[in-house]
């Protein structure tokens, strides 16, 4: 085999790999502009690849996750540490996946960087398992509040009660 | 907002929600009503029997279970 095609069969293997892991994969250049994006990551937002390299993920992050996205990918770009952020992506229904968001630097053997490699993971289950614990979680407390009020309610009556008796007793010996 | 504690219908919606969210909490809530044969809870006895019907589920359901019981349980001594 060829150089030529061992490369081309190389390429190949990749393509697929990148159109068919269940994973947003993309490469951005140094100065953060978006260079690739598999079509698998573009169809999820109902794009293809050039309209969403054009537009960037700005049209389909939600609005309250932007700044943090913004300001991690800013401190990456600047440093050239790992970038890693949760948000939610806007998918073609119309509704939002939290994704976990992770790019590493590429580079050079002089150490410049040359190239992001980044992915988006969507993790909206796991969110969900979070926020469900966290919710059980607080009607565990709130439950354990109200069962103790509710020993306590019944202490005091039976002390109550005691007390009356008593009471009665005395009564009946005079 | 926290329904009244003998509410039992009440009650037991508002956890699941709570807990599973709008619709996952409605979902079961309905198909554990069902497996009971009960269209609502109505009493302390009747939401014991929801409880248990839970906790035969698993996971979330079976932990929701446990504290439906207890509520009962404390509301009616």
């Amino acid at each position: 085999m060829s150089i030529a095609e061992q490369l081309r069969e190389s390429e190949e293997r990749y393509r697929f790999l990148a159109e068919n892991i269940p994973v947003q994969i993309w490469t951005s250049l140094p100065d953060g502009q978006l260079d690739y994006v598999t079509e698998q990551t573009a169809n999820s937002f109902g794009l293809r690849a050039e309209e969403l390299l054009r537009q960037g993920w700005q049209n389909v992050l939600h609005p309250e996750d932007l700044p943090l996205a913004i300001q991690r990918w800013t401190h990456a770009l600047a440093t050239g540490e790992t970038y890693e952020v949760e948000f939610r992506l806007r998918h073609t229904d119309g509704t939002y996946a939290w994704h976990l968001a992770r790019a590493v630097p590429q580079r050079d053997t002089n150490g410049t960087i040359v190239r992001w490699f980044g992915t988006n993971t969507n993790i909206e289950e796991q969110r969900e398992a979070q926020r469900r614990v966290r919710a059980l979680l607080a009607e565990v407390v709130e439950q354990a509040r109200s069962s103790e009020q509710a020993v306590l309610d019944l202490r005091r009556e039976k002390l109550e009660l005691e007390r009356l008796v008593a009471s009665l007793e005395a009564r009946l010996r005079t | 907002m926290k329904p009244h504690p003998t509410d039992w219908h009440a009650v037991a919606t508002t956890k699941l929600v709570n807990v599973l969210g709008e619709n996952a909490g409605r979902r079961l809530m309905s198909e554990v009503l069902s497996s009971i044969g009960l269209e609502s809870l109505q009493s302390a006895a009747e939401l014991r029997s929801f409880a248990e019907a839970l906790h035969h589920r698993g996971g979330f359901a079976t932990a929701l279970g446990g504290l439906l019981s207890l509520h009962a349980t404390i509301h009616t001594v």
